[in-house]
């Protein structure tokens, strides 16, 4: 589409699509926009080329076993029709095998089972995924990790949180943790100044063992991290009680 | 292939099943992926795994992590299915995705290098090349576009590259290069509408 835009109004949904104006810049473009929807293409167009940008690069395939490990995860979560499927899908090979391949054996192989067993092979599967990430950190030198202890009715938990440079993603392991009611979640926290950012929630599995892995909140003076208890899985801030500390 | 256009099939897409998913466009493959059809999913991922690898890549400089967030982008295309066929492209709602995704990661690094106040080395392995029958797929669209990149001027290119894959803004483009930061967002914008021009065969 050839733009019949005067060049500074081109220019200026150019720049607020690249995200390089000013506030008050921003406000007339938008004030534009909702005055002549006919704007909305021209935003549209600019921000499907920023999109093509990357058919530029030098195509690079990724390994080969991302495809089979991809696939694999969409197994356990697919309609009956699905199902009947997974009896055709390659088998994995090598650590796939071990760690996806078995309970997928399990699932052709348990079929006709319930929908309960098909939820234990998931949760089972889901485990053994966090566990190996967390096996595969710690077995990295610069690994470290930051203690977290229990305190008030989690006097008896335990853990680390498991960290490696150049990992955006940490892995919390802790035991002990007492099982909440329904509707309550743990929830991770980061400390920074007065603040608190969040990582997210999880639940403590069976025997009170927690194997979660997280995003670290972009932030680039973490001092502690807390664990507290919550009503809602989406929370901003803490507001329930705290029950594990790394006391940094 | 991957240039298979979206036509508006899509929307009268029959119930049974193709003989042949390779066949379909990518909103007819999506179409199907949402009605609980993973092997879609393989299908798509034959297509653009290789742009959104080579994206991530580009941005992390690191197989590992690349690897990791190509898996994140297709799985979370297929979890949450918020694409939308009507409102562009299969290839720039996922280049768009990891190239977010991608800076999101760049970003944190800095928390963690704080975090744990050292680096260790990260192993790096060397890529795959591409084998000839996935090197087909993309051709006609990464020609195009680097066709068009080639006829922007190379000093909007760089800015154009830096604020994009690197996800710096403006005024540490501006540092980096020691050139006032209004030339910065001149050259930046500049750059997109020329490249908008040369591409309209694939926008539209």
């Amino acid at each position: 589409m050839t733009s019949p835009l005067p060049q500074d109004l081109e220019e200026l949904i150019a720049g607020y699509v690249l995200g390089n104006l000013d506030p008050q810049e921003v406000q007339k473009v938008e004030q534009l926009l909702a005055e002549n929807p006919d704007l909305i293409a021209e935003v549209n167009g600019l921000q499907e080329t920023l999109a093509l940008l990357p058919y530029g690069l030098p195509k690079i395939s990724p390994p080969t076993h991302l495809r089979t490990a991809i696939l694999s995860s969409t197994a356990f979560d697919s309609s009956p029709e699905i199902k009947a499927k997974i009896k055709t899908n390659s088998i994995p090979l090598g650590w796939t095998l071990i760690l996806v391949g078995i309970p997928t054996l399990l699932a052709i192989f348990f079929g006709g089972e319930s929908d309960r067993l098909r939820q234990d092979l998931v949760t089972a599967q889901s485990q053994i995924v966090q566990q190996k990430d967390a096996i595969a950190m710690l077995q990295q030198s610069s690994t470290s990790l930051v203690a977290l202890k229990g305190m008030d009715m989690a006097s008896s938990a335990s853990g680390n949180m498991v960290m490696t440079p150049g990992e955006p993603q940490a892995v919390l392991v802790l035991r002990n943790l007492p099982t909440l009611p329904e509707g309550q979640v743990y929830y991770l926290w980061a400390v920074v100044g007065d603040k608190k950012l969040p990582f997210g929630s999880f639940k403590a599995g069976s025997h009170g063992n927690v194997v979660s892995k997280f995003a670290i909140p972009n932030s680039e003076n973490i001092e502690a991290l807390i664990i507290t208890v919550e009503a809602s899985p989406s929370a901003t801030e803490p507001a329930g009680p705290m029950v594990m500390t790394s006391g940094a | 292939m991957a240039a298979k256009p979206e036509s508006d099939r899509f929307d009268n897409l029959p119930d049974n099943l193709p003989s042949n998913l390779q066949d379909l466009t990518d909103a007819e493959l999506y179409k199907k992926l949402k009605s609980g059809y993973t092997d879609a999913l393989g299908i798509i991922y034959d297509r653009y795994s290789k742009l959104v690898y080579s994206l991530a890549l580009r941005t992390l400089s690191n197989p590992q992590e690349a690897e990791d967030l190509t898996q994140e982008i297709f799985l979370t295309f297929w979890q949450r299915q918020t694409y939308d066929p009507a409102r562009g492209s299969l290839g720039s709602f996922l280049s768009t995705l990891t190239r977010s995704r991608s800076i999101d990661k760049l970003r944190s690094r800095n928390v963690v290098t704080k975090f744990l106040q050292r680096w260790g080395q990260v192993v790096q392995t060397a890529p795959q090349p591409p084998s000839p029958l996935e090197a087909a797929s993309l051709d006609q669209r990464s020609q195009q576009v680097q066709a068009a990149l080639q006829q922007i001027p190379e000093q909007q290119r760089k800015v154009l590259e830096l604020s994009y894959y690197e996800g710096l803004s403006q005024s540490e483009i501006a540092k980096q290069l020691n050139i006032p930061l209004g030339t910065i967002k001149t050259r930046n914008r500049q750059g997109l509408l020329k490249l908008r021009h040369h591409l309209q065969d694939l926008i539209g």
